[in-house]
């Protein structure tokens, strides 16, 4: 059986923030410090830790928006990973359609599939005839439906989702869970962070465990669960 | 797809998310306000008329045709410090933005730059009519005037792109900022005519690429004469120094910004 093309590869990855410069000096913040492990294709990584383990910070790294200050992050050459970000770039006073076309092309969208990624986002939003009024006429509930109508539209080889999304009402929650479960069953390359344990259990193969930056364990799903709820 | 393909796609897309960007801020700007477009023109009206008070009527100045004199040259400085001034601000103002997707930064200053470009094309189309109407008719020399505001504008970004790279590191350097645009106003013949300065200061003014703009302006709409071509090329050719080093600049530090303009 081949092995699963590597996508994504991070070794020994230190990522510093220099905390703020006033006249006494700065002072240096490692949010990350040697962290290693790679992303397959075709697998449901689940990244677990609890607030300000770094898993944000592990993110940026391997979308490719940030480099490490040691070791190496590697992204296989024409891959796309993307954030699955709401909301990206909305300006208030935009329409619910010019802010679509806004954000979808800030996450990547190709200026010549857009005319038919609104209409998609139009319908999967469900706003009617808000989705031409301005944005800043709308409830949160509505704006977020629009911008994960529009994160949805994006579809690259590497989906990085950041926490469990409550978005709108019940019934919209529901279809977005769904939209997103069906990413994970198409075997595409997912990678969740949160520190919702049974989220992960729920959708992912495999999981690596973050702690005060450091990664402390990785392998199958059941047993970084059960390493983890062990504390 | 093809590497060739491939690089034409993004640039095609970061064309648009400028253009659809800049698009955005002026649309937002509009809506804050109740006159909206309007205050592009009377922003630098309303600056032009105290100087004129001052420097015009009160200290009477010996310049002829002073009120389009200054009117022309503020708008074309204005347009200067105020793209830069924004620019400088651009990759901190959209801190948020860099955490989540990827552009490469250069984007952020060129939007804001290209956002006052309009602003100041607007105002400048009516200043324009005014001047033909009440002062100098137009004449074959306004042919010229595309080739002086791409002069103009490349000089804008030359100066904003490098800023906006220090910004980040050094938010204070926005205060230095305006005090130097401040400065650089007072410096570079926008109430008087370089031709008046002692001579022993005409060297300066001859290599203030600033000021060099400005009697452009002046000589093509005021004067209806030819701009000086050389000193044009001299501006443009810094400018292509100054952009180079800062689209190099902002390449250099493009995925050390997210971490520093938290």
């Amino acid at each position: 059986m081949t092995q699963p093309r590597e996508l994504i590869r991070l070794e020994s990855a230190a990522v510093r923030y220099r905390l703020r410069r006033k006249i006494a000096g700065s002072r240096d913040y490692w949010a990350l410090h040697d962290v290693t492990f790679s992303v397959h294709e075709g697998d449901a990584l689940g990244i677990l830790g609890s607030n300000g383990a770094g898993k944000s910070t592990l993110l940026k790294l391997m979308a490719g928006l940030i480099a490490p200050d040691r070791g190496s992050a590697w992204i296989a050459r024409g891959v796309r990973v993307s954030l699955l970000a709401l909301g990206v770039g909305f300006e208030s006073n935009l329409t619910g359609r010019e802010n679509a076309r806004l954000s979808a092309l800030l996450l990547g969208k190709d200026v010549r599939q857009l005319d038919e990624c609104i209409s998609r986002v139009e319908e999967f939003a469900e706003l009617g005839e808000f989705f031409d009024q301005p944005v800043y006429t709308y409830s949160s509930g509505m704006v977020m439906r629009l911008g994960f109508s529009v994160a949805l539209e994006v579809d690259p080889d590497v989906l990085l989702i950041d926490e469990v999304l409550a978005v709108g009402d019940a019934a919209f929650l529901e279809k977005s869970f769904t939209a997103l479960q069906a990413r994970f069953m198409a075997r595409k390359t997912v990678v969740l962070i949160t520190h919702d344990l049974p989220m992960i259990q729920k959708l992912c193969s495999r999981a690596v465990w973050i702690d005060h930056g450091t990664l402390k364990a990785s392998g199958d799903t059941a047993t970084i669960a059960e390493a983890y709820a062990g504390g | 797809m093809s590497g060739i393909g491939a690089v034409f796609q993004d640039f095609s897309r970061y064309a648009h998310i400028i253009r659809f960007q800049a698009y955005a801020s002026l649309k937002n700007e509009i809506a804050r306000t109740y006159i909206g477009v309007f205050w592009w023109l009377l922003e630098p009206t309303l600056y032009a008329l105290v100087m004129y008070l001052v420097v015009g009527v009160i200290f009477v100045s010996k310049t002829p045709q002073y009120l389009p004199f200054l009117l022309i040259g503020t708008f074309s400085f204005q347009w200067f410090a105020n793209s830069v001034s924004s620019a400088a601000n651009s990759i901190v103002s959209r801190a948020s933005l860099m955490q989540q997707i990827y552009l490469p930064k250069v984007v952020f200053p060129i939007i804001t730059v290209l956002g006052g470009t309009w602003k100041f094309l607007f105002a400048f189309g009516f200043l324009a009519v005014w001047v033909s109407v009440f002062y100098t008719p137009p004449s074959l020399a306004y042919c010229a005037l595309p080739l002086v505001l791409a002069v103009n504008l490349m000089f804008n970004l030359a100066i904003a792109i490098p800023l906006s790279a220090w910004i980040p590191y050094f938010r204070d350097g926005l205060a230095v900022i305006a005090a130097l645009m401040q400065f650089l106003g007072f410096a570079s013949g926008l109430f008087y005519q370089t031709k008046d300065v002692p001579a022993s200061a005409q060297v300066y003014f001859h290599n203030n690429p600033i000021a060099q703009l400005l009697n452009a302006y002046r000589d093509i709409l005021l004067y209806a004469q030819w701009p000086d071509f050389e000193r044009l090329a001299f501006v443009a050719a810094i400018s292509l120094v100054g952009l180079a080093g800062g689209i190099w600049l902002l390449k250099h530090l493009d995925l050390e910004l997210p971490k520093v303009a938290l």
